[in-house]
């Protein structure tokens, strides 16, 4: 399932040979659940924790229902989301891409904004052109906990 | 990154006997089990603690059993952490205490309730994983993987993912219930919150959201997402989880009121 592949990260940095997973779904939310399974069995197979699964399931989910909108939760869907998933040393690092139509970003210093990078490390969120990108990292903890 | 929880946004006051407090935990931690000192410095640190223990106790105070009992469960809980406790662990005493306590309060009720519609084995499963949990962070000093859990368990990786999700049925049937709304009477949101509430706003911050947010299930943690990072109304937060929008604004302003009074239990 996995391969090798060249990721590119947020800051614009490469990593060689970086294991990585793509996903990619009808922007639909019937959808999101796929994505919430593969996060848990990746998260399981890097050594992450119950809770730290959870949590990051939970940002991703959350972020991906969020790039999807307020489109009529029956209609068909329109368009796609992509999750990429690198697989570092203790690290899951998420791409979430979406399109940008009708999707409204959170204020940065909002409670909700708070609360979702309180579950990860880091998120970073990037208007480009007419799709919006959302990296989220979630580091594995156990060693120092 | 900032120091534990225990240790920032408390008033000085509050501060100094959390840092006696912990002073303290470090101390016994180094103390021959026949100690003279031992009983009374024991006592004293879980004195310390205990309106920590109440403060999560009182988010399942809304499943009908008395708060004096579920106080008293939260106590074993924090007994079991302060006599386990190990500095050694690197970790904060709040991190390491929260499960342990929340674990307590969890196996109470799990013998008794149960969500009709998950499978059997998914519920022993998913009834094991708590202890399970808790038995390997003892032995090995830090929370199990998900994959140790599932060896140690005798099942699959998908398996305890599955048991998870039960895990989240299981709470999402406590929406059903009406909920307690200890001093929320005839206050909204708003007044919780944001602009009306900037004690609130400008004390809470990503780390000591930390431990609190880990004291919330999967749904809390999700119903707070859903409000405050979507923006999503309330009548539609019920509609995608398919209860009443009542129901929704009753368990905002408790999870609200519950993560202020962890930011600062004494102001609740």
């Amino acid at each position: 399932m996995a391969h090798k592949a060249q990721t590119l990260f947020a800051d614009g940095t490469a990593l060689d040979g970086i294991e990585s997973v793509l996903i990619r779904v009808p922007a639909h939310r019937d959808y999101i659940v796929v994505v919430r399974s593969a996060l848990a069995q990746l998260g399981a197979r890097l050594g992450y924790t119950v809770a730290e699964i959870i949590d990051l399931r939970l940002a991703v989910g959350e972020t991906c229902n969020l790039l999807i909108g307020s489109g009529p939760p029956d209609g068909p869907p329109s368009g796609f989301l992509e999750c990429r998933v690198g697989l570092g040393a203790g690290t899951l690092q998420v791409t979430v891409l979406g399109s940008a139509v009708g999707v409204r970003q959170p204020d940065r210093d909002g409670f909700g904004w708070k609360v979702l990078t309180a579950l990860v490390d880091t998120m970073t969120w990037v208007r480009d052109g007419a799709m919006v990108r959302v990296d989220l990292v979630k580091r594995h903890r156990t060693q120092l906990c | 990154m900032p120091g534990p929880p225990e240790e920032t946004n408390l008033r000085p006051d509050r501060g100094r006997r959390r840092a006696a407090a912990l002073a303290g935990l470090r101390r016994l931690a180094g103390l021959a089990p026949d100690d003279p000192e031992r009983a009374a410095l024991r006592e004293h640190v879980i004195g310390e603690y205990m309106s920590y223990a109440r403060y999560l106790a009182g988010r399942f105070q809304h499943r009908g059993e008395t708060s004096e009992d579920l106080d008293q469960v939260a106590y074993l809980g924090l007994v079991k952490a302060v006599d386990n406790y190990d500095p050694a662990y690197r970790t904060s005493f709040l991190t390491y205490a929260t499960p342990m306590i929340v674990g307590e309060i969890k196996r109470h009720f799990r013998d008794t309730t149960w969500d009709v519609h998950v499978p059997r084995r998914l519920q022993e499963l998913s009834a094991a994983l708590r202890p399970a949990e808790e038995l390997l962070n003892q032995k090995l000093g830090r929370d199990p993987t998900l994959t140790e859990l599932a060896a140690h368990l005798g099942a699959t990786p998908e398996e305890v993912i599955d048991a998870l999700e039960a895990a989240a049925v299981y709470s999402a049937a406590s929406l059903d219930v009406p909920v307690a709304q200890p001093d929320g009477e005839g206050v909204t949101l708003g007044e919780l919150l944001g602009a009306d509430d900037p004690g609130f706003t400008m004390v809470v911050d990503r780390e000591s959201l930390k431990p609190l947010l880990a004291a919330l299930s999967e749904r809390e943690k999700r119903i707070l997402l859903m409000r405050f990072f979507r923006g999503m109304s309330q009548a539609e937060i019920g509609a995608e989880l398919g209860v009443s929008q009542m129901q929704i604004s009753r368990l905002l302003t408790q999870i609200i009121t519950r993560l202020r009074a962890g930011v600062d239990p004494e102001a609740g």
